[in-house]
């Protein structure tokens, strides 16, 4: 009995030096097509109620830290990537964890074990360095950069000093982005189309139609991050070795003949597969203030990255040996931007992103140098019971754009009501550059949110 | 944000008198460096009241530190649940020796970023967070930013109190004037105005609860109202603990990213 009554005792004071906090969210969104969407117009391109539940058990130097969701989606445009989300066959219920990790921190060194989200970089909403994570890439209407990230299943080992920090991280499984795969979704027929020019095309249906990495040590992913902060200057530099987060598209002619080869095809379509590919990048940023300005600078090389070709040379070569889905190819990427934060309750930033193919092949799927610049000014009202929001992309190349406003009025503390209008625009001569291929996404949002 | 929230309760918008003798300038000095203690902690609770005496709640916990000559804070909302876990770190530097301020270091941790951003130290006249204080109201501003005088003498809330006037030097100041009620005895500030570009009452200031806490004169509770609108803020320091010990890593930028400060 006296036993128990210590280890009771051992477990109450346990217990007593534990803190654990709850935070909750319940969204309520809903997006319909602008009238220069075509087939989109008046349509609901977005239909969404999401609970979003966080738990942060803190234990002395110990914190466990979980964030899930579940989601209803009224359009039924859920898929999954066959580790971030458990989703209905229908695509109307999802269940997803997005982060479930250990966290420990030593006088010095610092360990978290499990699912995390990574944010690297200093660019706002542009992908440069921060390639740690991949997206839930399923939709376009009123979507949020971060909001989009997916935990990766990693080990992160830490070194901390007062004003530096290098962090290594081991992801031992492969987690790719999520693709519009379910039929419910929107993007689904944009992004996959059953036929173009009458031609069939037969696309993967699931996740795992695509090749993945298999679960082994030698496809791990590693990365290694070290930071400094000092009064000139915030500085990091990364390295990553592992996996790109889309896969390359292979598009495999399916002809059939009567007769043997030398007679005229009777059918013919398109098989469409895909594969996961290696991909390295070494990147570094600089923060630096100056007064009312913070000047950001990021930069990130990817040697011999895989390129997608484009799908009129895959299926004009269409002997296997000669169409190669994609190349290796040298890529740089570099940012400069700036904040700007005035008095008045302003918050303006503006950002220019380059990003340039080395040794350039024409049949490749892009551009060799696209460059864009962003804009985003912010002011709140009223005692921050209002929060007016405009920010648009400029594609400096084919000139299409992607810009947004949105309207956030505090009902009460807890309660947001947003209005928000995404407009995509192609530029000059139809050209699609960029944004152009979103234009029938423009849509309008209604949101609603409450934290609990 | 010179020990925001902690430190400045004790003494900033104090531009106290002691003597006769003494000029405006040497009063405001010896408030400036008022004893505040080498850590605090504390929970603060701030309430927004609109025109219509609709309020809205924050909880924010607050850590300071010194660290040879600099002053490091950390801030911690608790609430509303919409902000909660948002964090910023600060590291305050003295002016140089030919009077010129230093712009503060500073970090805001964003939970739905899962980022630590950079952003600007001198941004100081806007308005904390909604409130009705700027952040210079509740930092411990800069002595070389402001001309004093002493406009003279008055007893507020029993106290015997200098009328001390700080007139910025920036003529593009959003708070173009400040004037204090300093107590004689303890340098604490019982009451103060504000005046705007054009020079018209912006703001008054109430302070109640005045406390020795752990021998620190501190000012317990703010109610800082803008005339001009209506709107108020009432600002409470609870659970209030100086000189105990806090701990250290709470003031990295690590600490932000990691969520650990709690």
């Amino acid at each position: 009995m006296k036993k128990f009554s210590i280890l009771g005792l051992a477990l109450a004071a346990t217990v007593c030096a534990q803190e654990t906090v709850f935070l909750g969210t319940l969204t309520s969104q809903a997006a319909v097509g602008l009238p220069n969407t075509h087939h989109n117009k008046g349509d609901f391109l977005l239909g969404q109620t999401i609970f979003d539940g966080t738990i942060k058990s803190y234990l002395d130097e110990a914190m466990v830290y979980v964030n899930g969701q579940i989601v209803h989606d009224a359009l039924g445009s859920q898929s999954t990537n066959g580790s971030s989300a458990f989703v209905a066959d229908d695509g109307t219920y999802a269940l997803k964890l997005r982060e479930a990790y250990i966290d420990w921190k030593g006088e010095m060194l610092a360990l978290r074990v499990g699912r995390q989200v990574v944010s690297w970089g200093k660019a706002d909403d542009i992908q440069i360095t921060d390639v740690l994570n991949p997206r839930d890439e399923t939709n376009v209407v009123a979507a949020d950069y971060n909001e989009s990230k997916l935990g990766v299943d990693a080990v992160r080992l830490s070194l901390l000093t007062d004003k530096t920090q290098v962090d290594a991280y081991w992801i031992p499984f492969f987690t790719p982005s999520i693709l519009p795969l379910a039929k419910g979704n929107p993007l689904h027929s944009h992004v996959f189309p059953e036929e173009v020019d009458e031609v069939g095309i037969h696309y993967p249906e699931k996740y795992d139609d695509f090749d993945l990495p298999e679960k082994r040590l030698s496809k791990s992913e590693l990365a290694l991050r070290a930071s400094a902060y000092t009064s000139v200057a915030d500085l990091s530099l990364y390295g990553f070795y592992g996996w790109d987060d889309l896969p390359i598209i292979r598009y495999n002619p399916d002809i059939a003949f009567d007769d043997g080869e030398d007679m005229p095809a009777t059918s013919y379509s398109i098989d469409v597969t895909g594969e996961y590919k290696r991909m390295c990048m070494i990147g570094a940023d600089a923060a630096i203030p100056a007064g009312d300005f913070v000047f950001r600078l990021e930069g990130a090389y990817f040697p011999k990255r895989h390129f997608q070709t484009d799908v009129n040379s895959q299926l004009f070569k269409y002997s296997k040996d000669s169409r190669p889905a994609s190349k290796k190819k040298h890529q740089l990427l570099g940012l400069a931007g700036l904040d700007w934060t005035p008095s008045g309750g302003w918050t303006i930033t503006a950002q220019y992103v380059a990003d340039g193919v080395i040794d350039y092949d024409s049949d490749l799927d892009r551009n060799e140098f696209q460059h864009q610049a962003t804009l985003s000014i912010e002011k709140s009202i009223l005692n921050e019971t209002l929060t007016i929001m405009a920010s648009g992309a400029l594609d400096l190349w084919d000139f299409s754009s992607a810009s947004e406003l949105e309207l956030d009025y505090k009902l009460t503390d807890a309660i947001t009501l947003s209005l928000i209008g995404d407009l995509y625009l192609e530029g000059p001569d139809g050209k699609e550059g960029l944004y152009g291929e979103y234009r029938d996404f423009s849509s309008v949002t209604f949101k609603g949110k409450m934290s609990f | 944000m010179k020990n925001l929230f902690i430190k400045v309760l004790g003494t900033s918008l104090l531009y106290a008198a002691t003597t006769f003798a003494q000029s405006a300038n040497e009063i405001a000095k010896k408030v400036h460096d008022l004893p505040s203690g080498k850590t605090s902690s504390a929970t603060i609770s701030v309430t927004l009241i609109d025109k219509n005496g609709k309020t809205r709640n924050r909880e924010i916990a607050s850590y300071t530190m010194k660290d040879g000559t600099t002053d490091k804070t950390v801030l911690v909302f608790k609430t509303p649940r919409d902000v909660a876990g948002i964090s910023y770190l600060t590291y305050d530097y003295p002016d140089k020796a030919d009077g010129t301020t230093v712009d503060s270091d500073s970090w805001i941790y964003l939970p739905a970023m899962k980022k630590v951003r950079r952003v600007s130290g001198s941004s100081k006249d806007d308005d904390f967070q909604g409130t009705d204080f700027t952040y210079d109201d509740l930092g411990n501003r800069s002595l070389s930013k402001d001309n004093f005088a002493l406009l003279g003498e008055e007893k507020v809330n029993g106290a015997d109190c200098w009328i001390l006037e700080a007139k910025a030097k920036d003529a593009k100041a959003k708070v173009s004037r400040r004037v204090s009620w300093v107590d004689k005895k303890t340098y604490v500030v019982q009451k103060g105005e504000y005046y705007d570009k054009q020079n018209r009452l912006q703001k008054t200031l109430a302070c109640d609860n005045i406390k020795q806490v752990n021998g620190y004169w501190t000012t317990l509770k703010m109610t800082m109202t803008n005339v001009q609108t209506n709107h108020k803020t009432v600002y409470e320091v609870n659970n209030l603990k100086y000189d105990e010990k806090v701990n250290e890593s709470y003031f990295t930028v690590s600490a932000l990213e990691r969520e650990q400060v709690k």
